[in-house]
């Protein structure tokens, strides 16, 4: 785990990079429609509706807090 | 330079957005084999490291951070941390990327398609001499719009029987999802806005203040 912070730099570069890709190709207008259709919408039900909600059960189950706790 | 989508293009936005709502819903178990020759091409082309030998595939995302904490000598109470390798969770990037490279014809780096084969695991947390993985969960009930969503049951389920229970999107405790027959009394239990809602939503606001009035 003493790498993390690099290893996230890593992953995060992988995504700087298509974005500056998509963003030599594509409009921004398109740009910003795909990611408002596609994206945003994708992570907003997986990731808010979700994850969100495993992660926060986790936490409490982990940190030793009854199971069923909110 | 694409400057403008065209119809059939606009139309397919909706298509790739619910392939990649539905994956997680759609995951099969780890084969080991094939998981070691996936994550060998992630870690090599992402982390820029080769897998570590020792593979430990837990039943769920909260037996694979303990495994971590024993594994890492942290303390079994440590602050959970959601690891950044979180597979089919990070699918609006795989959305993203899939939607720009099979209907815009856009092509990124080969990392970048390493990457996106994440998509078939749960969490995976990279250590330095092991790699820890968690089966996908075995069940998830989700409402329109909502999310989460099962009355009488867990929203989601892992096979070491670890849930999740919710109702209209708002996390529960066990009781308010399972019971078939709420007490009344309970309300005072509950100090969450949501959660109470969701209460008198399942117990009715008419029983609820003939209940308390008594």
């Amino acid at each position: 785990m003493t790498d993390d912070g690099v290893y996230q730099q890593v992953r995060d570069q992988v995504w700087s990079q298509v974005r500056a890709q998509v963003r030599d190709q594509v409009d921004a207008q398109v740009c910003d429609q795909v990611q408002a259709q596609v994206w945003a919408q994708v992570y907003a039900q997986v990731w808010h509706q979700v994850v969100e909600k495993i992660k926060y059960q986790i936490e409490d189950q982990a940190a030793g807090q009854v199971s069923t706790s909110v | 330079m694409i400057e403008k989508l065209t119809e059939e293009q606009e139309q397919l936005l909706a298509v790739y957005r619910d392939k990649w709502v539905q994956k997680f819903k759609e995951m099969k178990p780890i084969d080991e084999s094939k998981a070691k020759d996936v994550l060998s091409e992630v870690f090599s082309a992402v982390l820029c490291r080769s897998l570590p030998d020792k593979m430990y595939i837990e039943k769920s995302p909260l037996a694979a951070w303990r495994r971590v904490c024993e594994l890492s000598g942290l303390d079994k109470k440590s602050p959970f941390v959601w690891p950044y390798l979180d597979g089919v969770w990070s699918s609006g990037y795989y959305a993203w990327v899939d939607y720009y490279s099979e209907v815009l014809d856009r092509k990124f780096t080969p990392a970048t398609y390493s990457y996106m084969k994440m998509a078939d695991f749960d969490v995976v947390y990279p250590l330095d001499d092991a790699v820890v993985l968690s089966e996908p969960l075995l069940e998830v009930h989700t409402i329109s719009g909502k999310g989460l969503h099962r009355d009488g049951g867990p929203a989601v389920r892992y096979a070491d029987d670890f849930c999740v229970w919710a109702l209209n999107g708002v996390r529960v405790p066990q009781w308010l999802a399972e019971d078939k027959r709420l007490e009344p009394k309970r309300f005072a239990e509950i100090s969450n806005v949501e959660v109470r809602r969701e209460f008198v939503r399942k117990i009715g606001i008419e029983l609820l203040i003939e209940e308390l009035h008594t």
